[in-house]
């Protein structure tokens, strides 16, 4: 990764000492990792939708977990966040409008995928 | 250390890391971070997948997420342990940076460690090789630990500290086991030395406080005290050091060496107490008299040594055989064991010989009844085998305060010439030691000297007697009889001496002697022309016994090209009868050869007339002892008479020793008797002068030539 793109990193998007640490260690796997990750997570985040409007309060859980988890390792902010916010309210059973924190992830996944596409074309 | 841990980063090259994680991307990074750290890979989409996995591959560390569908970390950690090959693995969770709970839960659950999410892929595979070389770098220290821990159960083993602040043993490993009582690991010193025997508790407890004071290390060993149950001893080593560690100042090992207490035990009782009695024996007396002497005072006053001696016991051994007559002795000893004087201590000084250390012997009645009560102990009837034994002893007694020595060689001594003099007074006498019974006994033992040296400077010779046929007036036979040529005295008679050899073990070799030179000088006198002359030879009880007996006069016989039959080995009743069964054989066997047989001394013994007819004799000779007192006109010959006539009856030849005068020589010819041996006729002679005889007696002399 050039100097230049490196600058470029939306921080909302990546941790940027993350992203930085990664990708020296990773070379081009780190960004064949994060387009498997925008795919995953595409699917997940619609899985999420349909646990959510089913009241499977568990799976929604499991599932930001996941988000979380891989998204954390790869460096990636934003979402990680709002994932981590959600599957804590749900466990410590806080009273959240799931649906609008739903809408938040999709945007924030919206941001991210642009984000990406645009590392990888780059 | 660093070679070690070299040996230890090597094992990364083939370690085998299992990857545990339900989201694909995160395993997939692992894999390859730690692939290309030298590690092979394996992955794990759950806790489930994971343990199919371990079953089927040799995994040396995992590294596993928490949560995950079906079964979460904390479940499959447990499940892990609960493997034969899971029970020590490494297992690394990984776990969010802040959730202090799950990790708490994670140990709890059999985690090694855990890992911070998010993951720090550069640094991951320095944790695994970090937590690698811990598990291989602690079990070493497990496979050390337990190769010591099985050195010290196998040596009996183990490691102590001293807290020296609080005066409290630390005990460490299985020491409470070692020392086979409920000891917690610290226990108070003083507390330590109730489980020591009292015998020990004062040595050890001044070691210990000298060792705390003075800095001083030390070894013992200690027996347990009775209340702590069967008897046990133990070696105990302290040393101090100049740790400032106060726990490290003084340390030592404690080991059980009951074993080898035993075995000493068992050496020294084998070296202080004799096998067949199990009596103290010559060494521990000697001990005993030293520790004494050393002490002195009212340790010598009035303190006797007695030296008992069984006469004849060689009669004893040879009649009852080995085992009987260690029967004898185990009997005597338990009576001896049995008898509690004030002070007593017996031993078995030597094969027939005890001896014992008396309080309050004095001279005078009181010390004789003492006296008499120890001999009593001998003399009283012991039945061995079916057999009733009545033992003939001397004793001799010496005060350890009278014996001007402070050597306990010199009381033993002492002791023993008093015994040996005891015996010229006869049977069952005691004697008391004076300086003047030394001369005696030193002359006795320098005869005895003599005796053994004269074998090698062939100080014996052989004279012969000659046998007279009544009928012919003709030589027959003649008897060899060995003399002993002593430097000083001159010649000392047989009774003098073959008693003695007997003793003392040479009468073999002697008779071995006469055999020899009675073969080679009767060949001499065959060559000569006396060619029907016999020769008669006397054999020992040990002679007799011997395996070298036949063999013996065959090989005699044959190199001096002898007729069998002009050979007579003479014995004795008392030779004859100790083993009779045995003797029949013998003879049987003697006489299977050619070579004759005859009873010597008949009359003196004690054989049964019934024993008598069971022994395979050619001939009877007629003791000395019923034919000197024949008087001229036949009186005291009755005997004489009776037992030729005995003879007779029993189809033997008879001989008769001693005749003195013509008038006997008269009376045995009527008695029937077929040869006389005696002065009447001829002294024993030496060879060159009894050929001077043979020429005028002989029956016939005929010419070598004829002869051969």
């Amino acid at each position: 990764m050039e100097a230049q793109e490196k600058d470029k990193i939306n921080a909302e998007v990546f941790v940027p000492s993350a992203f930085e640490s990664l990708s020296e260690f990773l070379g081009e796997d780190y960004f064949e990792y994060l387009h498997q990750y925008i795919d995953s997570t595409r699917d997940l985040i619609n899985e999420i939708s349909e646990a959510a409007a089913a009241g499977d309060t568990k799976s929604v859980i499991e599932m930001c977990h996941k988000v979380k988890g891989a998204g954390s390792n790869l460096g990636i902010s934003s979402l990680t966040v709002q994932c981590q916010y959600i599957e804590e309210s749900l466990k410590k059973n806080v009273d959240i409008d799931l649906n609008k924190e739903l809408v938040k992830i999709k945007e924030l996944y919206d941001v991210m995928e642009k984000e990406i596409r645009c590392l990888l074309h780059s | 250390m660093s070679s070690s841990l070299l040996d230890l980063d090597n094992h990364n090259v083939t370690s085998t890391i299992l990857v545990v994680d339900d989201e694909a991307i995160t395993r997939s990074i692992l894999q390859k971070v730690l692939t290309e750290s030298g590690y092979k890979v394996i992955c794990a989409k759950n806790g489930k997948h994971a343990i199919g996995l371990l079953e089927e591959h040799d995994v040396d560390l995992i590294l596993m997420d928490l949560v995950m569908p079906e079964l979460d970390g904390f479940e499959t950690c447990r499940r892990i342990r609960s493997l034969a090959k899971g029970r020590t693995l490494p297992i690394l969770v990984l776990t969010g940076l802040n959730d202090v709970n799950a990790v708490s839960q994670a140990f709890e659950a059999g985690a090694t460690d855990f890992v911070t999410k998010p993951l720090s892929f550069p640094l991951i595979s320095h944790r695994v090789r970090y937590a690698l070389r811990n598990c291989y770098t602690m079990n070493a220290l497990k496979d050390s630990e337990y190769r010591l821990s099985r050195t010290q159960l196998i040596a009996k083993i183990s490691y102590w500290n001293l807290d020296l602040e609080n005066l409290e043993l630390i005990l460490f490993t299985y020491s409470s086991d070692l020392l086979e009582i409920s000891l917690s690991n610290r226990i108070p010193l003083e507390e330590f030395f109730n489980f020591v025997h009292e015998d020990y508790r004062e040595t050890l407890s001044y070691l210990f406080r000298d060792c705390i004071k003075n800095r001083v290390g030390f070894s013992s060993e200690f027996r347990t005290a009775p209340q702590i149950g069967e008897k046990k001893f133990y070696a105990i080593n302290a040393e101090c050091s100049e740790s400032s560690d106060k726990y490290s100042m003084v340390s030592g090992i404690l080991q059980d060496i009951t074993d080898r207490k035993k075995a000493e035990d068992l050496i020294v009782h084998q070296t202080f107490y004799d096998s067949v009695t199990d009596l103290p024996n010559e060494r521990l007396l000697k001990k005993r008299v030293n520790a004494l002497i050393r002490k002195g005072g009212k340790w010598v006053a009035e303190r006797s040594l007695i030296f008992v001696r069984i006469e004849r016991f060689e009669k004893y051994t040879q009649t009852l055989g080995p085992s009987g007559s260690n029967s004898l002795l185990k009997i005597l000893a338990v009576r001896l064991k049995s008898d509690k004087r004030r002070g007593m201590f017996v031993c078995r000084y030597a094969n027939n010989v005890f001896a014992f250390l008396l309080d309050g012997l004095k001279r005078g009645d009181e010390g004789k009844n003492i006296i008499e009560s120890i001999k009593d102990l001998f003399t009283e009837k012991i039945e061995v085998n079916g057999a009733e034994i009545c033992l003939h002893v001397n004793i001799g007694i010496t005060h350890l305060d009278d014996n001007g020595s402070d050597d306990a060689e010199d009381v033993i001594k002492h002791a023993d010439i008093a015994m040996h003099n005891s015996q010229f007074a006869g049977e069952n006498q005691y004697r008391f030691y004076v300086h003047t019974m030394d001369k005696k006994v030193i002359e006795t033992l320098q005869f005895e000297q003599d005796l053994r040296a004269a074998v090698g400077k062939n100080e014996f010779y052989v004279v012969y007697q000659p046998q007279i046929d009544v009928h012919t007036g003709h030589v027959a036979g003649v008897e060899a009889l060995v003399r002993w040529f002593h430097p000083k005295r001159g010649v000392v008679p047989p009774l003098d001496f073959i008693p003695i050899a007997e003793e003392i073990g040479l009468i073999v070799a002697i008779g071995e002697f006469v055999l020899e030179t009675a073969c080679a000088q009767l060949a001499q006198w065959h060559r000569q022309g006396f060619s029907q002359l016999r020769m008669g030879v006397n054999l020992s009880t040990k002679q007799f016994q011997s395996d070298r007996l036949i063999p013996c006069i065959q090989e005699n016989l044959k190199v001096n090209n002898i007729p069998a039959s002009c050979f007579d080995v003479e014995i004795t009743e008392s030779v004859a009868i100790n083993d009779l069964e045995g003797s029949i054989a013998l003879l049987n066997e003697i006489r299977s050869h050619g070579v004759k047989v005859s009873m010597d001394d008949f009359g003196t013994g004690f054989s049964s007339l019934a024993s008598l007819q069971r022994l395979p004799l050619d001939t009877l000779k007629i003791d000395r002892a019923f034919v000197k007192d024949i008087g001229p006109n036949g009186e005291n010959g009755a005997f004489a008479k009776m037992i030729a006539a005995m003879a007779k009856s029993l189809g033997m030849y008879v001989i008769a020793e001693g005749a003195e005068h013509e008038y006997q020589k008269d009376y045995l010819k009527v008695c029937n008797v077929d040869e006389i041996q005696g002065y009447y006729y001829c002294p024993p002679l030496t060879p060159e002068k009894l050929d001077e005889y043979l020429i005028k007696h002989a029956c016939t002399q005929k010419p070598l030539c004829e002869v051969e």
